[in-house]
Formats: structure tokens, C-alpha cells, sequence
């Protein structure tokens, strides 16, 4: 949905949103509710990301970026040294009702990037900020599942994508691209390993997948930016992607827009996220 | 784990696979919302099928299972020869069961009168084994529920996240895990036994060519019986057919579709006529022609 129609639709949804049906009324629904701390890190292998981190000052970003959503008690976002799994990049706990963002992904993506502009045009100040958002808004995505109640049918961790994704087209085109590439270059990057029989009892999609779901809602929200990308990887699913797209965009309307304070949005909406150029990252 | 077992779920469900109520008995209300047809196919290769599903009254069964839900419109349930259409539910359409599908089915029968599975085919209970016609029926219910429950998100409008295939074929695999004990386990260890047949084309270190939905939906089934009983299907615990870093989010997964299918489904249910039909037979012996 274009941001204008997304405006309108948020005009139309202002009665509701202000005071969300049901088991909302019962709770303290508020804005402003996300909190940003920073764990040190045990290992001095990652002391260096934790001060980056510190010093970005990306998380704090987040925490304003999210500050329209009314949740019913505080969102913790950790960034925090995580151990126990060398695969772990970031998770979210209903019981601590905490993101934890691991210093692990971090340290993993400044060795991985990219040293320059890849075949397939990934720019890397922009896939690395990219990669980073896009697993933020995932776990944000799980949060919203559960503080918020939200149905899901399909499986957890696809919604998870869906939101982040569909959060980050409804903003600037600059964050739309950041976003969807920035994932879009770890899961493709990821994507090239074996896959085996059992790989499919997890609860997460392929890597492949991941990046053509993504891709998909890029595209079937602006297909003039995401044209070049969906030429190369969507093909026959291309067509099918603004419906896609529309699927999300109804969830999304249905289950989340609710609790998402329009006046807050509106100054949100105003300013410019998650600017690669802000980024030095030293 | 203790049973997940909603009532009101395990009611609707009932009425899935009930026969004895007739279906203008079990309408909510003067007006049928189901409308069922089966279209003779033009091809005599797939005559067969076209029998076998008339015969055991999967359309009939179908409509009595949906008749406590109250749909804003008529749902067509059509049983067709498909030919190059993948009979794939389209928004505002007929829900379409293919006769090659059901051939397909059929063509993957074991030559065994029974196959044996879990470790009740070892003490002798009746779940541990599947019979023929378990192993005809079960694959066949799962599709019919598939594809009802992707019209269902449409015509009820519910929200659908993640794709709306997946989203289909968990709630059919939670809605199999609703019909007591002895039809969940045919109908849910049938279909995964199917779907085993049909997943893995590769063997040993090809299996890296699954046909990935399929082996998708081959887990998801698994994952839904052992997450509603893990006494029961256990052994899918202690055998690896689920790894074991899926177990716990089996339950996860399952305690998910419960909550959407009571947030979204359940209030369109009526309560009354799913007592009605919460009592009745199911899965009844096939009637030939």
C-alpha cells in the first residue's frame, strides 16, 4: 500500500485506534513503551561491537521509530552478548518481553559484508544498516504477536518477516530499500548452503524463501524500485506479488494497525530512519 | 503436556466427519450455505476416484462439518476432474477437491492389508495401525480441509499471516487433532504416511530434493499430533521423525492456531447446532454402488 493510501486508512482507523476493542480497554495500552539498554559483553572478542553499537546509536533510533505502537506493558530491546548458539542472531522472550539483539550477528555481519558494491547491486553501508533494521523489525514482529494478541495461522516466523517488511515500506522509499535489501542480501548470502530433508521441520523458512518473501512485498508494494531484483530472482511469482502484498497489508490493517496512536505516527512518518549516511560505525 | 483440547474446536469438528445428521437437519438455519456437487469426470481413468469419493460421502460430510459456521454467503464444495487447473481455492470461488488428486492417493497404497507404526503396534491398540482405507480417507480429509479452510479466511475475512497455503494446512492439521482420539490418529498418521510417500523423492543424501511444500506440510502434521497428545504420539519424539530442536515449538506452534482459530473462527460458530453435532459417528464404512 502506498504511504498515501496507508495515511488515509489510518484517518479511517483513528476512532478504533484511539480506543482498541476488547482485551485492549482492560489494559494500560500506551506509546512510548520501547526501552533501549546495552548488556557488556563477557567476551573481549566483542567488546568492539559494543562500543560501535553504543556509539551508532541505532537502537535508540528503533526505540523512537517504534514509539507510535501502543503495547500493554515495556518493550526491552537488549543488545546482548547471546552464547549459547554461534547461529543465534537475535530472539524475543515473552517472558522477559525483551528483543535480544546479539552482539554475535553484529560481529558476524562486519566480517561477512560486503567490501564493495556486489553483482547484484548490493551497496554495502546500506546492507549492513539493512540487515541489522530488518532483524530488529522481525523480533519487533514477534513482539507485536504476542503483546498484542495478534491471530496467526501461518507459521510465526514468516508473520515475523511479513511485518517487518510491511513496516518498513510504509515509510521513506530510502528505508523501504534499506530494509528489503539490507535482509535481502543476508538471507541470499545464506541461502547458498544444502539444504536436507529435515531442514523443512523448522520453524523458520528457507533462506531462499526468506528473501523472496521479502522481495515479493517490496515489489508488489513499489514494483519500479524492486523492478531490477524481482527481474532476477521472482519471475513467475512476480505477478502474484501485489496480491501478496494486499494479504499482508489487510493483517496488517486488521490486527496491529489498531493499537498504533495516529498522532504519533504522523510525526514518525515525518522524518527520515535509519539513514545509512548517518551510520559511521566506528 | 496436558490435552489441548477445545471444546468448542473438538464440536466443530465432530461435525466434520458426522454422517448421521443429515445436512438440512444441521443447517444453522432455513437456508443451506453449503452447496455440494459432484461433476461427473470426462475421463474414464479417473472414474474411479470420482466413485470412491461419492461413495464414502466426502462432500456430504464436508457441508455437515460446516454447517454450524455461519458464512456471510454460499460456499460452493465442487468434486471435478481439474485437467491443468490446479484446483487451487481462488478468493470468492467454489472449494474444488480433484479427482486426480484422490487417483493419487489411491496410487499410493501400500500393498499391505495394514501398516504398523508407534508403539502401539506393538502392544496391539488400536493406535498403532492403519488400515487401507485410514490410508485412503486420511489424505483425503486433509485436503478437504486445506482447501476449505483457505475459503473460510476468505468468505469469514480473517487476517492471515505468513503464506496463506501454510496458514491453510495448520489449521486442517489442528482441525484433525479435534476429533477424539481414535479418528485424529487415522486421520493425522494417515496423512503424514502419505505425505511421506509422496515428499521424499531422493534417498539417503538426495533428499535434499523434497518437494518443499509437501515436506513442510509432512512435519506440520507431525507437529500438530504430538504438540495435542505427547503421550500419544510420542514416539514421533523419541524416533526423530520430528528433530528434536522442533519439539518444544511444536506446542508453541499448536497454542498459536488455537488462539486464531478462537479469535477469528469461533465467534462465527454456532454453539447450539455444534452441540448437535458433537455426538455423532464418524468416518463411517464406505457405501458401494
Amino acid at each position: 500500500m502506498s504511504a498515501v493510501k496507508l495515511a488515509l486508512r489510518l484517518t479511517l482507523a483513528l476512532a478504533v485506534s484511539v480506543f482498541p476493542a476488547g482485551p485492549a480497554l482492560a489494559e494500560d495500552f500506551r506509546p512510548n513503551r520501547v526501552i533501549v539498554d546495552y548488556i557488556e559483553p563477557r567476551s573481549d572478542s566483542l567488546q568492539g561491537v559494543y562500543e560501535r553499537m553504543k556509539r551508532s546509536g541505532m537502537l535508540e533510533e528503533l526505540a523512537q521509530f517504534l514509539a507510535p505502537v501502543r503495547l500493554p506493558t515495556t518493550l526491552r530491546i537488549w543488545a546482548i552478548e547471546c552464547y549459547q548458539d554461534a547461529e543465534l542472531m537475535a530472539y524475543y522472550s515473552e517472558q522477559e518481553h525483551a528483543i535480544h539483539f546479539c552482539y554475535e550477528y553484529v560481529d558476524r555481519l562486519e566480517k561477512s559484508r560486503p567490501t564493495g558494491v556486489t553483482e547484484e547491486g548490493f551497496v554495502p553501508e546500506q546492507v549492513f544498516l539493512g540487515a541489522m533494521v530488518g532483524l530488529l523489525l522481525h523480533e519487533t514482529g514477534h513482539a507485536f504477536v504476542d503483546l498484542l494478541r495478534v491471530p496467526v495461522f501461518g507459521r510465526e516466523e514468516d508473520a515475523a518477516d511479513e511485518i517487518a517488511e510491511f513496516i518498513a515500506l510504509q515509510f521513506d522509499k530510502d528505508l523501504a530499500e534499506t530494509v528489503t535489501k539490507g535482509a535481502g542480501w543476508f538471507w541470499l548470502t545464506d541461502a547458498r548452503i544444502m539444504l536436507y530433508l529435515d531442514y523443512y521441520a523448522e520453524v523458520h523458512s528457507t533462506s531462499m524463501e526468506r528473501f523472496l518473501n521479502q522481495l515479493c512485498l517490496g515489489y508488489g508494494n513499489d514494483p519500479d524500485r524492486f523492478k531490477e531484483l524481482a527481474d532476477k530472482f521472482l519471475k513467475a511469482r512476480a505477478p502474484r506479488c501485489k496480491d501478496e502484498y494486499q494479504q499482508v497489508e489487510k493483517a496488517f490493517v486488521k490486527t496491529i494497525l489498531p493499537y498504533i496512536d495516529p498522532s504519533l505516527l504522523q510525526e514518525v512518518r515525518a522524518k527520515h530512519w535509519f539513514a545509512p549516511s548517518r551510520y559511521e560505525w566506528r | 503436556m496436558t490435552r489441548l483440547l477445545s471444546v468448542v474446536t473438538f464440536g466443530l469438528l465432530s461435525a466434520c466427519l458426522a454422517v448421521v445428521c443429515k445436512p438440512a437437519a444441521c443447517q444453522a438455519d432455513d437456508v443451506d450455505q453449503i452447496e455440494i456437487s459432484y461433476v461427473a469426470p470426462e475421463s474414464d481413468e479417473l472414474r474411479p476416484a470420482y466413485l470412491s469419493l461419492k461413495n464414502r460421502e466426502v462432500l456430504e460430510q464436508l457441508k455437515t462439518f460446516l454447517s454450524p459456521l455461519k458464512l456471510p454467503r454460499r460456499l460452493l464444495v465442487q468434486a471435478e476432474q481439474c485437467g491443468n487447473n490446479s484446483g487451487a481455492y481462488e478468493p470468492g470461488g467454489p472449494v474444488i477437491i480433484c479427482y486426480e488428486d484422490v487417483r493419487r492417493i489411491e496410487q499410493t497404497l501400500p500393498v499391505e492389508a495394514e501398516i504398523l507404526l508407534g508403539p502401539g503396534a506393538l502392544t496391539g491398540e488400536n493406535r498403532g495401525r492403519l488400515k487401507r482405507e485410514d490410508l485412503i480417507v486420511a489424505p483425503i480429509v486433509m485436503t478437504a480441509l486445506q482447501k476449505t479452510a483457505l475459503a473460510l479466511f476468505d468468505i469469514l475475512d480473517v487476517p492471515v499471516w505468513g503464506t496463506a497455503d501454510e496458514a491453510a494446512n495448520r489449521l486442517a492439521g489442528y482441525l484433525m487433532t479435534q476429533f477424539g482420539d481414535q479418528i485424529a490418529w487415522k486421520t493425522l498418521m494417515g496423512s503424514a504416511w502419505y505425505l511421506a510417500q509422496t515428499t521424499m523423492t531422493g534417498a539417503g543424501g538426495d533428499f535434499y530434493y523434497v518437494r518443499d511444500p509437501e515436506a513442510r506440510l509432512f512435519y506440520g502434521i507431525l507437529c500438530m499430533a504430538y504438540a495435542s497428545d505427547p503421550k500419544a504420539y510420542g514416539f514421533l519424539a523419541r524416533n526423530f521423525d520430528i528433530p528434536t530442536r522442533r519439539i518444544d515449538k511444536c506446542i508453541e506452534d499448536y497454542v498459536r492456531v488455537q488462539q486464531a482459530f478462537d479469535a477469528t473462527i469461533l465467534p462465527h460458530v454456532d454453539q447450539i447446532l455444534l452441540q448437535k453435532v458433537r455426538a455423532m459417528p464418524w468416518l463411517p464404512p464406505i457405501k458401494r454402488e
